[in-house]
């Protein structure tokens, strides 16, 4: 018995031993697993040394931790949320210009170098095509503000989801007040991004506003019902960036992980396993390769980013009213 | 007075002092943050808002009807299997009795996530149904939640049932039917009412596991509010904020169960028959068709019990393309990324539980024999609150940690200790049983023999007692380990970065959807739970399901 113990604690402390031996950083993120893991490939080819620890939640829970733990950080980088949203906190972050940024589009730069977009997200609308129970397809974003979709579309819930927030804001845009106030009715809000998807792709919900590089993943998969629509009135946009969080407490090896996560091989390879387009400039050649189609043939709503970050709280307190 | 102190009294203050210190503060921290304003006042916010706003109501509703559902189907299932092993000599029955085994063993998130993989997204049953032209049935919701809460918990009722059929004199039955009664008459008067109040016993046990699971509901309660998935999801928004809703809905958790263990005490102790002396029958040998329809009953229970093992082990051999899985199409990926990435996970995992299991069984040696054999008001007071982390679910006892202990005196969040304590603590009351388990039969008279030739009481203790518990103790730390190993629930609440076990990354895949990687860790989580049962049975000769 004394020997087992012995040899159970032996093991255990050389096993946090080797544990100990890297540089650390921390990265708090909302991106799905696989993207995370295809980060963390790139991470281990091109800085074998980072090791890098992940907490994963809602991109609005993790601002939300960032900014209450201000006085004491515990994050290095995060990454992503939409720009509306990570104007929102940016007293939270750093002001850091990468060694990659000649190769990010002007319009895909945080003011002042606060953040630095790494993919833009398209919202579209993920339908199953065996449970539709006989309604058509929708084609356009007015289709799905109608009573008969009532309760079967799900949307995540703006409150917590950048990307739901974008969506909301679009429809804002596009439909005024009376439009939130329609889609509030109309959805099934689910705590978390990835259960709209999922919701889909698992026969629960016939539609789901959701993103493209998420529906892509079922399509690219394999997953002969599901497909993506590109409604007509035109999509919108929500870039995303990376940002480093202030006064972090490993801020070279948080600089370290930031340029990488923007450097051309690890978007190659985050886009290669989840779809998300590239925010780099010299990536165009991977996306087309993919079976997506390529950004100029997609009907987009053009959406000022600025605006939608302060209409934020009014939009929420309209949406949260019309839900109850 | 002062030598009977020590060192006795002194132990048995100091274990209780742990406990009022990593149990009962915590949860007090938790149940006056219910009562607390944004600015720290008194104020019943967090109650109003439970009563009229967002779905807690209808969590907590919900949460009540699952738990009563479930009690009932796993009733339905563990006690007719009970009733057939004990009495009847069925085909199979050397696989029955190794089924709570495999239940036990088997953590919920994965049992959930192979459930998923038969009938979720790209199951197995969905995609043949849906090939066909068939509806196929949605798994998401009460369906799923009943059917894979009732394959986890009817093992409860069937160990129960068994125990007290045990404990069951037979001749009382004989004597009912010399008396002219008819065999099923007297099962139903005499049988039935004997056995009936540790049933319900154990029917309470499932009651409050099913109100306090997490696994299971956050994988399978998709749009259907739960009592245990909110307070998470409180707790993860709440983080760095202020704590009132979670603290509101687990105070409410810990009244609901408190309610029902004191039902328990009104109505099922009260009801308790003394048996003399059990004198089970003999089991009886059943053929024709009757023993068909049972022996085919047994085997789909054991099946459905099995299955999870099975699932896993191929789904982490399948191809998967991302989320999607191609069933029948093989590959090493996903293992392979395991092998690749999994390094860090897999030590934590090590190393969490060891450690824990090293302080528990410590915690669980001193304390068994303190309660058993230096009885006091304090060890009194000790065994109580010894029975505290049975009723409360891991998440409650993790946000009660995290509350407790994130600032002021003892800053414990975001340290690996907390996750030890979280563990050590949630495993405590089963590390005390069976320690206990070899002590009772340890007469007073060895303890009072050595310490008259003059060994000193302590020196007995280790020298001459610790021996004799040596089996009950090395069967304590293989359970507590393998449990700690597949534990979730309060490790997902109280992990910070780099902290990750086995389960929480099981967890985050199957939320990606990417159940391929989730079956390699799954498999990895089994085999690391299997090796040292194994070892132990196999060479150690330990009797670790006796109980």
């Amino acid at each position: 018995m004394k020997r087992i113990l012995k040899f159970a604690l032996a093991g255990a402390i050389t096993l946090s031993a080797i544990a100990a031996h890297a540089e650390e950083v921390t990265l708090y993120t909302s991106n799905s697993e696989d993207s995370v893991q295809a980060a963390l490939d790139a991470v281990k080819a091109q800085a074998p040394d980072l090791n890098v620890s992940i907490v994963k939640a809602g991109s609005g829970t993790l601002l939300k931790r960032i900014q209450a733990e201000s006085a004491n950080p515990a994050a290095d980088v995060f990454w992503s949320s939409g720009f509306a949203t990570l104007a929102s906190f940016k007293k939270n972050f750093a002001n850091y210009r990468s060694i990659q940024i000649d190769a990010i589009p002007m319009e895909m730069r945080g003011p002042d170098d606060l953040w630095t977009g790494t993919n833009v997200h398209v919202m579209v609308l993920m339908v199953n095509d065996r449970q539709l129970d006989g309604r058509e397809k929708p084609r356009t974003w007015s289709d799905i503000l109608d009573d008969k979709w009532k309760g079967v579309v799900s949307m995540s819930d703006p409150n917590s989801s950048s990307s739901a927030y974008a969506q909301l804001y679009g429809i804002w845009k596009m439909f005024g007040a009376q439009g939130v106030e329609k889609l509030a009715k109309i959805v099934a809000t689910q705590g978390s991004t990835s259960s709209v998807y999922k919701g889909v792709a698992q026969g629960e919900y016939p539609v789901g506003i959701t993103m493209e590089y998420a529906a892509h993943r079922y399509v690219a998969g394999g997953q002969r019902e599901i497909s993506l629509i590109y409604p007509s009135e035109g999509t919108f946009l929500s870039p995303e960036g990376l940002i480093l969080v202030k006064s972090a407490p490993h801020s070279e090896a948080a600089k370290r992980l930031y340029d990488i996560l923007l450097s051309k091989a690890a978007q190659s390879k985050i886009f290669a396993v989840s779809f998300r387009r590239p925010s780099r400039k010299d990536v165009d050649d991977v996306v087309s390769a993919s079976g997506l189609p390529p950004f100029g043939d997609v009907n987009v709503f053009e959406v000022d980013q600025v605006e939608a970050s302060g209409k934020r709280a009014k939009l929420l307190s309209l949406w949260n009213e019309a839900k109850k | 007075m002062a030598g009977r102190f020590f060192p006795w009294g002194l132990l048995s203050v100091l274990c209780l002092t742990f406990m009022l210190v990593f149990l009962v503060y915590p949860l007090g921290t938790v149940m006056l943050s219910s009562l607390r304003g944004p600015e720290g006042d008194l104020s019943l916010q967090g109650f109003v808002i439970f009563l009229t706003e967002g779905r807690y109501l209808e969590a907590l509703l919900n949460s009540v009807l699952l738990g009563a559902v479930v009690t009932i189907t796993a009733t339905l299932v563990g006690a007719p299997l009970a009733f057939l092993t004990a009495r009847y000599e069925i085909p199979l029955k050397s696989i029955v009795v190794l089924l709570p085994l495999t239940v036990l063993i088997v953590p919920e998130v994965i049992a959930a996530q192979a459930w998923l993989m038969v009938f979720g997204n790209n199951g197995v049953v969905t995609r043949f149904l849906l090939d066909l032209g068939l509806p196929a049935p949605r798994f998401y919701g009460w369906f799923g939640l009943i059917l894979v809460m009732t394959l986890i918990y009817y093992v409860h009722i069937y160990l129960a049932t068994l125990a007290a059929l045990r404990g069951f004199d037979h001749q009382l039955e004989e004597a009912g039917q010399s008396l002219g009664t008819s065999p099923f008459m007297t099962r139903l008067k005499v049988l039935f009412p004997a056995i009936a109040p540790p049933i319900l016993s154990g029917g309470l046990v499932v009651f409050t596991l099913v109100v306090g699971n997490f696994a299971v509901s956050i994988t399978l309660g998709h749009g259907l509010p739960l009592l245990s998935v909110m307070t998470y999801r409180s707790f993860i928004s709440e983080m760095g904020g202020n704590p009132v809703m979670q603290s509101t809905l687990a105070t409410v958790s810990i009244s609901l169960v408190a309610l029902v263990l004191f039902l328990q005490k009104r109505v099922v102790e009260r009801r308790n028959y003394q048996m003399t002396q059990g004198r089970p029958g003999n089991t009886r040998l059943i053929r024709g068709a009757s023993a068909a329809v049972l022996a085919t009953g047994v085997a789909f229970v054991t099946a459905m019990s099995l299955l999870p093992l099975l699932l896993v082990l191929i789904g982490s051999i399948t191809k998967s393309r991302g989320p999607v899985m191609h069933w029948g199409e093989y590959s090493m990926r996903s293992l392979n990324r395991v092998w690749d990435f999994g390094g860090d996970v897999i030590i934590n995992s090590l190393t969490f539980a060891t450690q824990a299991t090293f302080f528990g069984v410590l915690f669980g040696a001193l304390a068994s024999f303190l309660l058993i054999k230096k009885r006091s008001r304090v060890t009194g007071l000790l065994d109580y609150l010894l029975l505290l982390p049975l009723t409360i679910s891991g998440t409650i006892l993790g946000i009660a940690l995290v509350q407790g202990f994130n600032t002021g005196l003892v800053v414990l969040t975001g340290t690996p200790a907390i996750m030890i304590l979280a563990y050590m603590v949630r495993r405590l009351p089963f590390s005390v049983k069976n320690a206990s388990n070899n002590l009772y039969g340890i007469p007073d008279s060895l303890e009072e023999a050595s310490i008259s030739l003059g060994v000193p009481p302590v020196k007995t203790a280790l020298r001459v007692i610790l021996p004799l518990m040596a089996p009950g103790l090395a069967a304590a730390a293989i359970l507590m380990w393998v449990t700690t190993i597949a534990e979730l629930s309060a490790s997902v609440v109280v992990y910070s970065a780099g902290q990750e076990t086995l389960p929480i990354q099981i967890f985050r895949l199957i939320d990606s959807d990417l159940m391929g990687q989730a079956s390699a860790y799954g498999l990895t989580v089994i085999s690391i739970i299997l090796l040292p049962i194994f070892l132990a049975v196999r060479f150690l000769n330990l009797r670790l399901f006796t109980s």
